[in-house]
């Protein structure tokens, strides 16, 4: 079923996690999960590219990272937004919407 | 959305790369199984769940890996900062907590700073002097000098000539040997005439010289074997760096210009790099060839070739394989041979070898080897009490924190922790003793340059440089963590109630003994260096006493070399004399006196005979040596006559057939008859016969020790030696410095085409003599000053401490009745008995040590009673002096402060 899910858009999964940790923290199983169902199962994530991206912003530190407890007694790794991470979603969300609309324009345009 | 999740309480440490690992792999799978949960609450089998779940994952193993890298990476950059935000927190902890103890950095920086920079001051110098191979040598260690030792025949004693002729090196030079070789000769000559004439330095060398050696030009180029064929070569030179800048301002024009030395105009053709000045010490200034001697050396035409004339050191370059050496020896002795055995006496065996040119390579019981190790041993001591001094005030300290340590302790802090920062705190003083350290290098190299050194300038500015630096970097941090590991093995096995009920006041017994000994041994060496100093001074005393048989303290020596100006033989004697009779009326002259040759700087030899002794006995040191003297000579030198008569004017006249003998020629040729009168022929058989008409005392005829020398005087007319050579010699009825620079500018203007005139005292002939005891008296005086310092400071400190640290009990003394005196007699027999238990174990030690020493001091035994008895009564007075200030202060102790105080 996910098989013909729409492949993510270049870049877009940075500011798709952020987005997502922007409703608080979670571990990664739960923001693949939460993309997935926002985006009304059009994007499918692939996984491998998730977990590289969480690390990349790690690193720049626009998330943290926690080793906490689930509901079920078990261990997970959560990630919760930083200031600048925060700082950082409000920016690129900004151009991004801006790009998205005027691609629109140009697409929707009658000839 | 929150979560219950664990909280950190403390900074993440720092994990090992299997943690992030194990952490990766942990998240994967939690992730996997969530994935295949829910595949299967879609309803698919537990196997299928997995793989899909992986599927989904998408190249599971290759995300793995690239996860892992950048998993590590992060972890790495992280921790990076994390490390340094906390080495900046601990700095600036670290400075705050010395800042407030002001009184306790500045003593350990600065006993840091002296105790290391003296050692780097000792080192830097005798890695100069010994160590460090002259600038620009190529390969130094295959540098050797010839040598020859001369064994008479029933081996009652040799001697070691390193001076050979011309004839010796070219047939060395022709004779295929199997290595190369040149031949050099250092001396001082005339730049320029008349009142513009200067002396420089000045090194003539055989064409092969520069080659040999190594250096490269700086511009222009060196000599070719060209410049140097004989009879008179080419007239180039190559000069110095100094003279370069001095004369001609760096330019780069200077290859051709014109320089007139000695009776030559030379052309410049090179410049040699800077510091570089051959093989010796001393700066040159200029080079020139070998060819050109003739005027500057043994008067013009060709003497300065003949065998008979032996001034020239030669140098070869060996090869590492002994039997090449061997087989090199083995032709120099037979090439050396004839010249060697020609001559009257028995000739004596001869036994050529290569003496390595670096020092660092000569024998073991060569002097300056010597004196060098004392030197490097007494700078240690100097260190070891210094490091006494900060170990003490490092304890000290560590005592005083005990009751913060317990409470931190207390409060959680790993010991871990602790530990780093107390090494963060040695650390910085460390940090901090060492740039002192330099800057007492910087100092004290230039006073130990100005003072003991000031022949040797090839130096550059600055004793400071990388290899100086690199030794006071790890000897500062040698000497900070074996010290600061005591205190703080201390502090940390500190048990925190006993800390904390004992309110950091009270030290344990046992540090206390650690303290007392430390000051004992500061003591103990300090007493050892003052021993030392008092030989040496002592030594130098007694040396500086000796007679000489000639009274150089009072006597200047000028001397001129008018042939190099082309002025004829006779000339040259009249001039000297018409400058004899001008000096004489000068005020501040008593005498002065011509001879042919400067007592204590050259000397004469000529076939004697003696009729009714067919076979002269073979005459210690060469020899006999003869002087031609005017009748002034014996009474402006001081020599005393002992029988007969001295030279008079009437002699030199009339050119009388006389002569004048020391004591120990009288003994060794007439043993049992009296000398006057009898007849002694100079130069041969055919030459009449002088009669010896006087007996002198023995005056030194080189050196300031020196077996006995047998010499003899004629006057100044006579007709052999050489009429070309003269000096003159003053005598000073006041002090001789004062005379030197009159002395030099009257005489420089007495002729407009005059050379360079050297006024020099007599005594500066000997400085190189007195050399070791000087330089041995002073640098153990400059020590021993420095450790008394530090070892008094180290008493005060520690005394002071106790003070502080028994103010309860001492004012509890005094409120029950104990008077202000027997409290400074309690501190001050504290005091005074650690002095003096340590000045007793420092003289057992210098009683024992002292044969180390004992060859290099002069006439002193090392148990000499009043040197002990001096550096006793010495250190006992500086005791007394630094225990009765905190003697003092222990008996304003007020008793309601004391009591309150916590």
């Amino acid at each position: 079923m996910a098989d013909d899910g729409l492949p993510l858009l270049r870049g877009s999964l940075d500011i798709l996690v952020l987005k997502t940790l922007s409703w608080g923290p979670m571990h990664g199983y739960e923001i693949t999960k939460w993309i997935e169902e926002r985006s009304g199962r059009v994007f499918s994530v692939d996984d491998g590219a998730l977990y590289h991206a969480i690390h990349r912003m790690e690193e720049r530190r626009w998330i943290s990272a926690e080793w906490g407890v689930t509901e079920n007694s078990r261990r997970a790794r959560y990630y919760k937004l930083s200031p600048a991470g925060r700082a950082h979603l409000r920016q690129e969300s900004e151009r991004w919407l801006r790009s998205a609309s005027a691609l629109t324009d140009v697409l929707t345009a009658k000839a | 959305m929150l979560r219950p999740r664990v909280r950190r309480l403390f900074r993440l440490p720092p994990r090992r790369s299997e943690d992030i690992l194990t952490e990766l792999e942990d998240e994967l799978r939690f992730h996997l199984e969530n994935r295949t949960e829910e595949l299967r609450a879609q309803g698919m089998s537990p196997e299928d769940a997995w793989n899909e779940a992986v599927r989904r994952f998408g190249t599971l193993e290759r995300a793995r890996r690239r996860l892992a890298t950048t998993a590590q990476r992060r972890e790495g950059r992280m921790r990076l900062s994390l490390l340094f935000d906390a080495f900046t927190q601990d700095t600036r902890y670290v400075v705050r907590q010395l800042a407030r103890s002001p009184g306790f950095t500045a003593a350990v920086t600065a006993t840091l700073a002296l105790g290391v920079g003296a050692n780097a001051t000792m080192f830097g110098v005798l890695d100069r002097l010994l160590l460090r191979p002259p600038a620009h040598v190529v390969q130094p260690e295959r540098l050797a000098r010839l040598q020859v030792t001369h064994t008479t025949p029933r081996g009652t004693s040799s001697w070691v000539t390193t001076n050979f002729s011309y004839a010796d090196f070219r047939n060395l030079r022709d004779a295929t040997l199997g290595l190369p070789v040149a031949a050099y000769w250092t001396t001082n000559a005339t730049l320029d005439r008349g009142s513009a004439a200067q002396a420089v330095r000045t090194q003539l060398v055989s064409p092969s010289f520069f080659d040999l050696v190594g250096p490269k030009p700086q511009a222009g180029r060196f000599f070719v074997p060209d410049d140097g064929i004989e009879p008179v070569g080419q007239p180039v030179a190559v000069i110095g760096h100094g003279l370069w800048m001095r004369r001609f301002g760096g330019a780069r024009d200077v290859i051709g210009q014109q320089l007139r030395i000695g009776p030559t105009t030379f052309t410049v053709i090179g410049v040699a790099p800077r510091y570089f000045s051959g093989l010796g010490n001393v700066a040159i200034d200029v080079w020139i060839p070998l060819t050109s001697a003739a005027g500057i050396r043994f008067g013009d035409g060709a003497n300065w070739m003949s065998a008979r004339n032996t001034w020239l050191s030669i140098i070869a370059r060996v090869p590492g394989d002994s039997q090449a050496i061997h087989a090199a020896t083995t032709k120099v002795a037979g090439v050396l041979e004839p010249a060697i055995s020609n001559g009257e006496r028995s000739a004596p065996t001869a036994h050529p070898e290569f003496a390595p040119v670096l020092r660092r390579y000569a024998a073991r019981n060569n002097p300056d080897v010597k004196v060098a190790r004392l030197l490097m041993a007494v700078s240690v001591f100097v260190l070891l009490i210094a490091c006494g001094n900060v170990a003490n005030l490092l304890l000290a300290r560590a005592i005083k924190r005990r009751q913060e340590v317990a409470v931190r302790l207390a409060l959680g802090v790993s010991p871990a922790r602790l530990a780093t920062m107390m090494l963060a705190e040695s650390a910085m003083l460390a940090v901090l003793g060492g740039l002192g350290a330099v800057a007492v290098v910087h100092i004290g190299g230039r006073m130990v340059r100005a003072r003991l050194l000031s022949g040797v300038t090839a130096w550059s500015a600055s004793l400071v440089d990388a290899r100086v630096l690199a030794f006071t970097c790890v000897a500062t941090f040698v000497v900070i963590v074996l010290i600061a590991a005591a205190p703080l093995m201390q502090s940390l096995r500190t048990s925190v109630t006993a800390a904390l009920a004992a309110g950091g006041r009270t030290s344990s017994g046992r540090t206390a003994f650690t303290r007392s000994s430390l000051v004992v041994a500061q003591v103990t060496l300090c007493t050892v260096l003052l021993v030392g100093t008092g030989l040496f001074v002592r030594s130098l005393q007694n040396v500086n006493d000796l007679r000489l048989g000639m009274d150089t303290k009072q006597v200047l020596a000028a001397q001129m070399d008018l042939s190099s100006v082309g002025r004829a033989k006779h000339e040259i004697a009249a001039t000297f004399l018409t400058l004899a009779r001008r000096v004489r009326v000068m005020p501040g002259v008593r005498s002065a006196s011509v001879a042919m040759a400067l007592p204590l700087a050259s000397s004469w030899a000529d076939r004697l005979i003696i009729p009714g002794i067919p076979k002269l006995p073979s005459v210690p040191d060469g020899g006999p040596y003869f002087n031609l003297v005017d009748e002034h000579f014996f009474s402006t030198l001081g020599t005393r006559i002992l029988r007969g008569r001295g030279i008079t004017a009437a002699d030199v006249a009339t050119s009388a057939n006389v002569a004048v003998v020391n004591e120990s020629m009288a003994k060794l040729f007439w043993p049992n008859d009296d000398p006057i009168g009898r007849c002694i022929k100079v130069g041969g058989d055919t030459m009449p016969c002088a009669t010896i008409v006087g007996i002198v005392e023995n005056a030194r005829r080189q050196r300031l020790l020196e077996g006995t020398s047998v010499q003899y005087f004629l006057p100044l007319s006579a007709s052999v030696g050489s009429e070309a050579s003269r000096v003159l010699l003053i005598r000073a009825s006041g002090r001789p410095d004062a005379l030197v620079e009159r002395v030099q500018r009257d005489l420089q203007r007495a002729g407009a085409d005059f050379p360079y005139v050297d006024v020099r005292p007599m005594q500066t002939l000997l400085d190189g003599d007195f050399k070791p005891w000087t330089l041995g008296s002073t640098m153990f005086g400059v020590f021993g000053g420095l450790a008394l310092v530090l070892a008094s400071i180290g008493l005060y400190a520690m005394l002071a401490y106790d003070v502080a640290q028994r103010t309860r009990e001492l004012s509890v003394r005094m409120a029950l009745g104990a008077q202000s005196r027997d409290i400074m007699r309690l501190v001050m027999r504290r005091g005074i008995g650690l002095a003096a238990s340590g000045t007793v174990f420092g003289v057992l030690l210098a009683l024992g040590g002292g044969r180390w020493i004992k060859d290099l001091l002069y006439d002193v035994s090392t148990t000499d009673a009043a040197v002990f008895a001096a550096v006793v009564a010495t250190l006992l007075l500086t005791a007394f002096i630094a225990t009765t200030l905190p003697a003092r202060r222990a008996t304003r102790v007020d008793l309601r402060t004391a009591m309150t105080a916590e």
